[in-house]
C-alpha cells in the first residue's frame, strides 16, 4: 500500500514570508514538497475560515506565514494575527483537533532557510500524526480524488 | 387489546421484515423521534417527540444529485429506501403529516416526500398526558384524534386497544398477524389545560395585513427559526450547491421566512422587519393554506410555545388577533 | 418565587416613563407557561403593573438593544431603559466598547441578583450563575436592591470546561460531534446572543459561501467554530444562546471556553468596563507569542 502524503497548505504573506519561500526556492534549498502556497497581503488578512476551509477540502496541516514583529508592512498586521490564531489554536485544541495541524511562523524575506525548515519539519510531524481524519468522513464527497494530485518523487 | 410486550414483539417483527423503524428514545436532546435497532429502547411516557416527522419525510439535509464540474456530470441520488414503520408518534403529529400530504401531493407534487409517504405506515400511540403548551383540541383535533394514522394504539390500563383507520393500516396489522379491537374504550383522554378560541380568525386574517397589532403581538420574537423548525408543517426549503473544486452535492434544507436572508436567492426577503416576518408565519398557517387546501396547518401541538426562548406564545398571539377590533 | 425589590422596581419605572426620562421600558412579565416570564416592552407608566422580578427572570434583555424597536428609537435620538442583571449588564459594556450604543442612549436598572433558575422543577440556580461575580452590578443609572439582596448561588460548583479538558484529543472530538451533530441551524443561538447583531451574518453570505448553510455535521462544525471565534473575548457568559438552543447543546461551551483562555492569557474580560478597547480591536508588543515558530 502506498503510504498517502501529507496535504499542507500555507498562507504566506506577501511582504515576508511569501519572499522568504521564493528565496528558498532561488537559493536552490530542498525541502519537502507537500506542501500549497497561498499568498495573501498580510498574515492579519487570514481569517480563520480560510484555516476550516482548507481543513474541509483536506488539508492535513495550515502553516501561517508572516512578518516578524515589528516588520509588518502594515505595521501591525501580523500582531492582530497573533492573537487571533493564539485563539484560534485553543479552539482547536478544546474541539479535539491536534494543535499540531495549526502553526503559525515568523519568516522574513531574508530567511528562506528557516521556511524549508518549518515545511520540513511540519511535514514530519504531520506524517506522525496521520491524516487529518476528523475531517475526512465528513467530506468525502468533496475532496480531490487522491490520483489528481500525486506528486512525482525526484 | 395488546400488552406492551407483544405491541414491541410486533415491532420486532415489522423489523425482521424489512421496516425501517422510527421511534420515541431518549436522547441528549429529550426525547427523540430516530431509526432504531432495538424495541426495547422505546420511550413510552413521553409528551411529545422534541423533533417532529419532518426528520422522516422532509429531512433537514436531503441530498438530491450529486455532481462533478470537470467531468460535467451531475447524477440524481436515488432514495428509493423500503417500508418505513413510523412508531409512537402522537396524534398531532399524525395530523400534521395529513396537513403536509394536502400540501405537498396535489396539483404539484413533491415527488421524493410524496414517494417516502407512499412507504411510511403511520402507527400512531394516543395521549395519555398532556403538558401545559397542548391545545390540540382547540385545533379541531385531539389527544385521541385518528386523523392521519394507519393504526391508532388507545391506552388502556398498561395495555392497548388497536385501530385501524386506513386500508394501509389494516393490510399492516394483518401483515403483522394483528387483529384490531372493537368496541372497546380506552382510557379517558388527557384534560388538555390550554384552550383557545379561534372562530372568525380567518375573516380577521383576510383583512388585518397593515393592522399595527402585527408589531404588539411580534415583539419579543428575535426572528430566530426555533418554532418554524421545530413546526410539524412548516416546509418551506432551499436548495444549494455544497462543492468542493469539482465535485459537489445538490442539497435541500429547511429553510423559514423568519430569517433575513430567507428568498434572498430570487433577489431580496420581501418581508422587512421582525413584524411582518411573524406575521407571514401567521397568515400561512391560518390564512394562506386555508384559502390553497381548507385546511389550517395547525395541530396544536405546542412546540412553537416550548421552543420559543422568549416566551411567544401561539395561543395568546391568535386571541389577541381574534379580540382585535 | 415573588421579590421585594419587585415594588421598587415598579416604582422607578413609573417614574421613568411618566418623566419621559425614557421612550421604552425592556423588563420582565409573566408568561403563560408555568411560573415562567418572558420579555415585555413597556411604554407608559400604567403598564409598569406587568413588571415582575423573581428568580425565573434569567433572559438576557440586552439582545433587544441590536433589534427593532429599539435601533430606530436610539437613532431617533430616543432613550431606552432596560432592566439588566449583573450579567447582562456586562453585555450592555460591552456594547458600548464596541460603539453600538451611546452609554446615554440605555438607561440600565442593574437588578441585584440571587441567581436565575431556568425551570420551575429545578431547586438549584441556573449553571450559568455559578461562581458569578457580578451579582451587584458596578454598572447602572439605577440600582434596585442591595448587598442585602445578593444571596449565595446554591449548587455544585460549574466545571463543564474542566470536564471537557479532562479528555482526551479523540474523546474531545467525539464529544463535539455528537453534540454539534443534532444542530438544526434555527440560529436561535445566535438571534438570543446580545453580541450577534451583525447585520448580515457571515452563516449568510453566499458569495463566497464559507460556512456551508446545510445542518449536516460539516456545516454544523463550521458554524460553531465560526461563532466561537467571532466571541472570543467578546462572549459575557451570560447562556442566552444555550438556553434558546431547542436541541439542548451547550453551545455556550465554545465561547466561554475561548473568554477564558483570553481572560488568563490577556487578563482581558468582556464587559467588565465599557472605556476599556475590545479584545481584537488592540494588540500589545508583549502578547503572548510562544506558539509562534
Amino acid at each position: 500500500m502506498v503510504k498517502s502524503r501529507p496535504r499542507i497548505v500555507a498562507f504566506l504573506c506577501n511582504w515576508c514570508s511569501y519572499a522568504g519561500a521564493d528565496l528558498a526556492g532561488t537559493t536552490r534549498i530542498k525541502h519537502r514538497a507537500e506542501v500549497r502556497v497561498v499568498r495573501v497581503p498580510c498574515s492579519g488578512r487570514i481569517d480563520p475560515t480560510f484555516i476550516l476551509k482548507a481543513y474541509e477540502r483536506g488539508a492535513d496541516a495550515v502553516i501561517i506565514g508572516g512578518c516578524h514583529p515589528g516588520d509588518c508592512h502594515y505595521v501591525s498586521g501580523n500582531l492582530h494575527a497573533r492573537r487571533r490564531f493564539y485563539v484560534l489554536r485553543e479552539l482547536l485544541g478544546f474541539l479535539g483537533i491536534e494543535q499540531e495541524r495549526f502553526q503559525v511562523t515568523w519568516c522574513s524575506a531574508a530567511e528562506g532557510e528557516k521556511w524549508a525548515r518549518t515545511v520540513d519539519e511540519v511535514c514530519d510531524t504531520i506524517e506522525r500524526l496521520g491524516p487529518l481524519e476528523s475531517f475526512k468522513s465528513m467530506t468525502d464527497y468533496l475532496r480531490i480524488p487522491e490520483k489528481e494530485i500525486s506528486l512525482s518523487d525526484e | 387489546m395488546i400488552s406492551k410486550e407483544r405491541l414491541l414483539d410486533a415491532i420486532r417483527e415489522a423489523g425482521a421484515k424489512d421496516y425501517a423503524v422510527f421511534a420515541p428514545v431518549a436522547k441528549d436532546a429529550g426525547v427523540m423521534l430516530e431509526e432504531i435497532d432495538d424495541p426495547a429502547s422505546i420511550n413510552f411516557d413521553h409528551v411529545l417527540t422534541v423533533n417532529t416527522l419532518k426528520d422522516v419525510g422532509l429531512p433537514r439535509v436531503e441530498a438530491l444529485a450529486e455532481f462533478d464540474r470537470d467531468a460535467r456530470t451531475m447524477e440524481a441520488i436515488r432514495d428509493d429506501d423500503g417500508k418505513v414503520l413510523v412508531f409512537g408518534s402522537r396524534p398531532c403529529d399524525a395530523a400534521a403529516q395529513k396537513i403536509l400530504d394536502a400540501i405537498l401531493i396535489g396539483e404539484i407534487t413533491d415527488s421524493r416526500y410524496a414517494a417516502r409517504r407512499e412507504r411510511m405506515v403511520m402507527m400512531t400511540l394516543a395521549c395519555s398526558t398532556a403538558d401545559d403548551a397542548c391545545f390540540c383540541s382547540s385545533m379541531g383535533y385531539g389527544p385521541h384524534d385518528p386523523t392521519g394514522s394507519d393504526v391508532l394504539l388507545l391506552p388502556k390500563g398498561t395495555e392497548f386497544i388497536v385501530r385501524s383507520h386506513t386500508p394501509r393500516g389494516e393490510e399492516f396489522l394483518r401483515e403483522l398477524g394483528m387483529t384490531p379491537d372493537a368496541d372497546v374504550e380506552g382510557d379517558p383522554p388527557p384534560e388538555l389545560k390550554r384552550k383557545v378560541e379561534t372562530g372568525g380568525l380567518k375573516e380577521k386574517l383576510d383583512k388585518n395585513f397593515d393592522d399595527p397589532i402585527w408589531n404588539s403581538v411580534s415583539e419579543n420574537c428575535v426572528s430566530c427559526g426555533a418554532c418554524f423548525y421545530m413546526c410539524p408543517t412548516c416546509h418551506c426549503f432551499d436548495v444549494i450547491d455544497e462543492s468542493g473544486l469539482s465535485r459537489g452535492r445538490r442539497l435541500r434544507l429547511w429553510d423559514t421566512c423568519s430569517f433575513a436572508g430567507f428568498t434572498k436567492m430570487a433577489s431580496h426577503q420581501p418581508r422587512v422587519g421582525r413584524h411582518a416576518r411573524y406575521r407571514q408565519r401567521i397568515m400561512h398557517k391560518f390564512k394562506y393554506t386555508v384559502d390553497n387546501v381548507n385546511l389550517v396547518a395547525c395541530v396544536g401541538d405546542g412546540r412553537c410555545i416550548r421552543a420559543c426562548p422568549y416566551g411567544v406564545d401561539l395561543c395568546e398571539v391568535l386571541e389577541a388577533l381574534v379580540g382585535n377590533e | 418565587m415573588t421579590s421585594n425589590l419587585e415594588e421598587p422596581l415598579r416604582a422607578k419605572a413609573a417614574e421613568l416613563l411618566s418623566s419621559g426620562k425614557v421612550d421604552l421600558l425592556i423588563g420582565y412579565g409573566r408568561a403563560f407557561l408555568g411560573e415562567s416570564v418572558r420579555p415585555v416592552f413597556l411604554r407608559q407608566d400604567a403598564d409598569t403593573a406587568k413588571l415582575i422580578w423573581n428568580d425565573r427572570c434569567a433572559h438576557n434583555l440586552a439582545t433587544y438593544l441590536m433589534k427593532e424597536p429599539c435601533l430606530g428609537l436610539v437613532k431617533g435620538g430616543g432613550r431606552v431603559a432596560v432592566v439588566a442583571k449583573g450579567c447582562d449588564i456586562r453585555a450592555i459594556a460591552t456594547l458600548i466598547q464596541e460603539n453600538q450604543i451611546e452609554r446615554d442612549r440605555v438607561h440600565i436598572i442593574g437588578m441585584a441578583c440571587s441567581g436565575v433558575r431556568y425551570d420551575e422543577d429545578s431547586r438549584d440556580m441556573a449553571i450559568k450563575c455559578r461562581g458569578c461575580e457580578v451579582q451587584l452590578p458596578a454598572l447602572y443609572d439605577d440600582l434596585i436592591g442591595s448587598e442585602a439582596d445578593t444571596g449565595e448561588v446554591e449548587g455544585e460548583p460549574r466545571e463543564d470546561i474542566e470536564r471537557i479538558l479532562a479528555l482526551d484529543r479523540s474523546a474531545r472530538w467525539e464529544f463535539w460531534t455528537r453534540e454539534l451533530s443534532r444542530c438544526i441551524k434555527c440560529y436561535a443561538c445566535r438571534q438570543a446572543c446580545p453580541m450577534c447583531y451583525c447585520g448580515e451574518c457571515i452563516t449568510e453570505k453566499s458569495r463566497p459561501q464559507w460556512i456551508d448553510k446545510a445542518a449536516s455535521l460539516k456545516g454544523n462544525i463550521a458554524f460553531h467554530y465560526i461563532r466561537a471565534m467571532h466571541l472570543a473575548g467578546r462572549c459575557v457568559a451570560c447562556g442566552e444562546c444555550a438556553r434558546a438552543c431547542p436541541m439542548n447543546i451547550p453551545v455556550d461551551l465554545l465561547s466561554r471556553f475561548l473568554s477564558r483562555r483570553v481572560e488568563e492569557a490577556y487578563a482581558y474580560k468582556a464587559g467588565m468596563d465599557p472605556e476599556a478597547d475590545p479584545f481584537f480591536l488592540v494588540n500589545r508588543q508583549d502578547d503572548p507569542g510562544e506558539f509562534i515558530r
